[in-house]
């Protein structure tokens, strides 16, 4: 296949997938590098295909590099966390990003699902004030999930005390999990830690930037795109897979979605 | 140690010698019996814990002194009450050990896998501290002090025992420390007298003074007892049984692994860490009043147990024993357990012919065959009379006997006939710190770096013999801020097959099917290992080391972590990180810096009464919270808070 097919699959494309395989042993990569490398990724797809594999649904172009190696644990012992950072707050967007990881891993379910919505440059350094009404599309789509089996568990981060309230308060689903980044704070606010508490949510930490994708990484992936149309990217969404009880993560990967518009 | 039961009248090497082959044979064929069963075991979790040793100290307010208070044996038999009427949940679990003055306490329940669990250490610790308490007289207290700097000094002991030479102490002879303060089960004093009597003489325990301004150099002390005379090195701290080793507190852990093949694996990425973390933990620079120029117990124990005759030493041709030893029962292991190690094993070891036969006979592979013919060499050292034929079927006395008197910086346990408890490694290196925060840090550090090498199948290999040279490097005065350690530079090598890898680093073409060449021949090759200081190792240095802080903080983001336990685990790798850098003192170089500072301290070496009281109340002050040790774990923000 040549360079000219390639560009006309994407020409005919609406939506587009890149998988990063299996990135555990890149062990000293962190996610910005891995962003980064997404470009790269589609770059040396269009250009030779080298190393990577791709299939073509009737409007989407997944692409996967070859080097996933699944390991030989039993499904039962693994517990499949998955974080979908949505770029843009499409709700179908989590529902998308839960089926490719069911598909790629083989398994059943997703153990727990952790939505990060966009960033909305209003908020203070470490939390986001959301009430429900900013998050209730996207919630619902989770708890559609729940409801089919494909997820077990529905949880959210970096929301203050107040949106964690209201969320809970309405939701039909409640979230058990709410994940934190204390780099600015080493303890957590205590109206956030008393509501937790007593509502059986628990506070993670995570060490995510505030934004995922920056814009220059966005562009920088596009560009190749720009033949094929208009894009943008929806959301980037990372999964690991951790042995239950020993603690030990058998795969981390990350996907991203760019639809064209 | 651990506590057989006993049966019958324990026996004196003379009478022990005639079992010699019996017991390792027998040794053997339990082990052999053991194993057979434990091939086909289901997989186990992740279970660990830690082993804190304590003394109890008392405090002579009046008089300026500090001694160790002999009731260490009884306050445990009153602790151990609950396990007696069998009562379950316990917090804590309590063991005599060596010396009258000590106890050890453990968790009453292995941790699991779980990361809150992270949580739980040290708050467990301080239970047991407590627990303790309620025993404790009012000048008594508790300390995790892995070395008592009056050792061995006069009347160092309460109740004082007056020695007047070495008839004073029949079990052990020594001019320094009593038999009074050897625990009564009778397996200590006879494993004491024993390891004499093997040996042939007392043990002799050279350390090097720390030569001061005011030193005499010389640095030698006059003996009533003409073989101390003889056995003392002249600039060197003389120490002459089991006591001045045994008697030292030290911070043990245990991890059950998953099955044997990651049991091995983490024992052999674990060697290479034992010397690392050896140096970083330093607790122990006076010994017997003086100041030493080491900063670790290590060598001590080693030559506190030494039981091998001076033909086994080298000193008189081989006569009588069978084989030259190069090190005491008491070192650094010897050699690697996994197939793919084997090219690492360069150490050439004394192995237990009749013991690996059987081994090999009965289908264990090489290595492991190796591993306990190897620990076949070393003798029983302590025998009951109603306790020498067993049913190898069900019972691992003779295994035990030998397994347990091996003392080694890991150690590789089977699983114990009917229970239901895994294959384990345990780390026996790292020295009791003062605080049960810095206590707890160091062995949840451990306890991740496992999770890290599992998780992102690190390899960290590389030639025993090199491990060696750390161990020797680790004890000097301040390793950890000026000694280099040999580690291996190529850590992230998963994704290539082993075998591949070992190839690669020490051939410059990696050609399948090729034999390495011996590793330092004299084709050019790029080096496996390099010399690294403890910082670079531990933090990580650009282009050169990943660091073991920066590997953990990778996988800590790649797991479900609580914010509390986040928190946790964060100021652990913090102490942790800047005893690397050496913005934090390690306990050794702070102890150091306490006395030669103190008014009291003439320049000579000498820790006297006076300095080692206000030493201890400080350490005692430290770890109750009442002062802040802003250099052992912390800097000062004010002027006004900087204590010595």
């Amino acid at each position: 296949m040549d360079v000219q097919s390639r560009k006309k699959i994407i020409a005919e494309s609406k939506s587009i997938v890149i998988y990063s395989g299996n990135v555990l042993f890149k062990v000293l990569a962190n996610s910005e590098e891995i962003c980064d490398s997404f470009c790269g990724t589609l770059e040396r797809w269009i250009h030779s295909g080298e190393g990577l594999s791709h299939q073509q649904t009737s409007d989407q172009l997944y692409l996967s590099c070859e080097d996933n190696t699944l390991d030989s644990e039993s499904s039962k012992d693994l517990k499949i966390l998955l974080k979908v950072f949505l770029i843009e707050k499409k709700p179908e967007a989590v529902e998308h990003a839960v089926k490719n990881v069911i598909q790629e891993l083989k398994c059943q379910k997703v153990d727990s699902v952790i939505v990060s919505l966009p960033d909305d440059k209003t908020t203070s350094k470490s939390f986001q004030k959301v009430p429900f009404t900013q998050v209730q599309d996207v919630w619902q789509v989770m708890e559609n999930l729940v409801d089919q089996g494909l997820v077990e568990q529905l949880g959210i981060c970096d929301f203050d005390a107040d949106s964690l309230k209201d969320l809970y308060n309405n939701a039909k689903i409640k979230p058990v999990k709410n994940q934190i980044n204390l780099a600015n704070c080493c303890t957590p606010p205590d109206d956030l830690a008393a509501f937790a508490a007593e509502n059986d949510i628990r506070l993670f930490t995570h060490n995510d930037p505030k934004n995922i994708l920056p814009q220059q990484t966005s562009n920088a992936i596009l560009s190749n795109l720009n033949n094929g149309g208009e894009w943008t990217a929806l959301y980037i969404a990372r999964y690991s897979s951790v042995v239950q009880l020993r603690e030990i993560v058998k795969n981390k990967g990350y996907f991203l979605y760019l639809q064209k518009t | 140690m651990g506590l057989l039961d006993f049966d019958g009248d324990p026996l004196d090497w003379k009478d022990i010698e005639p079992h010699v082959e019996y017991v390792k044979h027998h040794g053997i064929l339990q082990f052999l019996n053991n194993y057979d069963r434990l091939m086909k075991r289901p997989e186990d979790s992740l279970k660990w814990g830690d082993e804190v040793e304590y003394m109890i100290v008392r405090f002579d307010h009046d008089n300026r002194r500090v001694q160790l208070s002999l009731r260490g044996e009884k306050i445990c038999e009153e602790l151990q009450e609950k396990e007696r009427k069998n009562m379950k949940n316990l917090v804590s679990l309590w063991r005599q050990e060596y010396a009258t003055y000590m106890v050890e306490g453990t968790p009453g329940m292995p941790y699991l896998g779980y990361m809150a669990q992270f949580n739980v250490v040290e708050a467990n610790m301080r239970m047991r501290r407590k627990e303790v308490q309620q025993y404790l007289k009012p000048d008594e207290q508790i300390m995790s002090l892995t070395v008592f700097p009056r050792l061995g000094c006069i009347d160092f002991t309460d109740p004082k025992h007056t020695i007047v030479g070495p008839e004073s102490n029949p079990v052990s002879r020594s001019l320094f420390f009593p038999d009074q303060a050897i625990c009564s089960h009778p397996r200590f004093p006879y494993l004491t007298q024993n390891i004499r009597k093997r040996r042939g003489e007392k043990v002799a325990i050279n350390i090097p003074i720390f030569k001061d301004k005011r030193t005499p150099s010389p640095f030698v002390e006059t003996f009533i007892d003409p073989e101390a005379n003889a056995a003392a090195k002249p600039d060197h701290i003389y120490m002459d049984c089991m006591g001045f080793g045994m008697g030292n507190c030290c911070l043990q852990m245990t991890f059950q692994a998953c099955n044997i093949e990651e049991a091995k694996l983490l024992y052999d990425q674990l060697a290479p860490v034992c010397p690392i973390m050896l140096a970083l933990s330093a607790a122990s620079p006076i010994y017997r009043g003086y100041l030493s120029d080491i900063d670790t117990r290590w060598q001590v124990i080693a030559g506190s147990v030494d039981d091998r005759t001076k033909e086994e030493r080298g000193l008189e041709p081989l006569n009588k024993n069978k084989m030259r030893i190069q090190k005491s029962r008491y070192d650094s292991i010897d050699s690697y357990l996994s197939q793919n190690s084997e090219i690492f094993n360069d150490i050439k070891v004394e192995i237990n012919d009749d013991a690996k036969k059987l081994l090999k006979d009965a289908g264990l592979d090489e290595l492991l065959a190796n591993h306990v013919a190897h620990l076949w060499t070393r003798d029983p050292l302590s025998l009951f009379s109603k306790k020498i034929e067993l049913d190898d079927e069900n019972e691992t006395d003779h295994f035990e006997n030998i397994q347990s008197t091996n003392w080694q910086s890991m150690r590789f346990k089977p699983p114990p006939p009917g229970s239901s408890i895994g294959w384990r490694v345990e780390f026996r290196v790292m020295e009791a710190q003062l605080t049960d925060f810095e206590n707890a840090a160091f062995v949840v550090f451990i306890v991740l770096l496992t999770r890290v090498i599992l998780t992102y199948k690190l390899d960290f290999l590389m030639p025993i013999s090199h491990v060696d040279k750390n161990m020797t490097c680790a004890q000097e005065n301040n390793a950890v801020k000026l000694q280099k350690f040999y580690f291996r530079k190529n850590v992230i090598t998963s994704g290539t097959p082993s075998c591949c890898t070992q190839l690669c680093s020490t051939n410059t073409v990696c050609q399948n099917g090729e034999e390495a060449s011996p590793i330092g021949s004299s084709q050019s090759k790029p080096a496996i290992c390099e010399k690294m200081s403890i910082d670079t190792i531990i933090n990580g240095k650009a282009n050169v080391f990943p660091g073991f802080i920066p590997l953990i903080r990778r996988y800590l983001d790649s797991v479900e972590i609580e914010v509390n336990a986040r928190c946790t685990i964060t100021e652990y790798l913090n102490l942790i990180s800047k005893r690397a850098t050496g913005e934090y003192m390690t306990a050794a170089q702070w102890m150091r810096h306490f006395v030669m500072s103190h008014p009291d301290y003439h320049q000579d070496s000498k820790v006297n009464d006076s300095v080692a009281y206000d030493l201890l109340v400080r350490c005692d002050q430290i770890e109750k919270g009442v002062v802040k040790c802003h250099q052992l774990f912390g800097i000062p923000q004010h002027k006004s808070e900087y204590i010595n």
